[in-house]
């Protein structure tokens, strides 16, 4: 990354065919925006990220901590998946913020049933409330489904 | 809570959002966070926000035999220069 751009690189999966990709990005200065860029992946390399790939027919969260560059205020955080592998005829995987402080937040990520995730990587932006005008918005879809 | 269907069909098939904010032409960030989905024989679902004057939309799309049953994403937005 310059300060004129940045590469992007992308990453296919072994016996994976990618036919179209659409990338949303944010560029910032972070000491004068009060918007910070943290990045957060994970594998079944990881003795503790196993479970999320075994142990099928559960809910199976993992919990990680990330601490900011600087303290922060009042800070808040919204997160992005940036990519995944998991082998299941249903894919399943959620990530949320579950827990904010000065310093440090944490994310939560999960599958369930029986899905195998083997990979997943986020984007979590964590930003001065106080500093910026800013808002989040949470754009859902829940489908009841009738057997 | 946006509406449409990402459910059945084999065409195109979108959700959509949209929201007025105090913020002219601000600059949107999105992120899918959680997804529950069929994908078929290949794997197809999209988001998108896009920033018209005041008004943000963001669209979830998903096409031929993929089954959406839950998506969630993030947007996030400020104004443009600090």
């Amino acid at each position: 990354m310059t300060t004129e751009g940045f590469d992007l690189k992308v990453i296919v999966s072994p016996n994976t065919a990618l036919y179209f990709i659409q990338v949303e990005w944010i560029a910032t200065i972070s000491s004068k925006s009060g918007i910070y860029i943290l990045t957060l992946q994970d594998d079944s390399n990881n003795a503790n990220f196993k479970k999320l790939s075994t142990n099928f027919y559960t809910e199976r969260p993992i919990t990680y901590t990330l601490n900011y560059p600087r303290a922060m205020t009042n800070p808040g955080a919204t997160i992005g998946i940036t990519g995944f592998r998991m082998n299941s005829n249903n894919a399943r995987i959620s990530l949320n913020v579950s827990s904010i402080e000065a310093n440090k937040l944490k994310v939560t990520a999960m599958t369930w049933y029986d899905t195998a995730l083997y990979y997943f990587g986020a984007t979590i932006l964590v930003y001065e409330k106080d500093c910026i005008q800013w808002a989040v918005e949470t754009l859902c879809l829940d489908m009841v489904i009738e057997l | 809570m946006g509406s449409g269907n990402l459910m059945s069909g084999y065409g195109d098939r979108t959700l959509k959002f949209e929201k007025s904010i105090n913020i002219n032409n601000a600059i949107a960030w999105t992120g899918i966070s959680f997804l529950d989905l069929i994908p078929g024989s290949n794997f197809r679902f999209t988001e998108e926000t896009t920033v018209n004057g005041q008004k943000i939309t963001s669209v979830m799309k998903t096409w031929w035999e993929s089954q959406v049953y839950q998506a969630r994403a993030n947007i996030f937005y400020t104004q443009p220069t600090r």
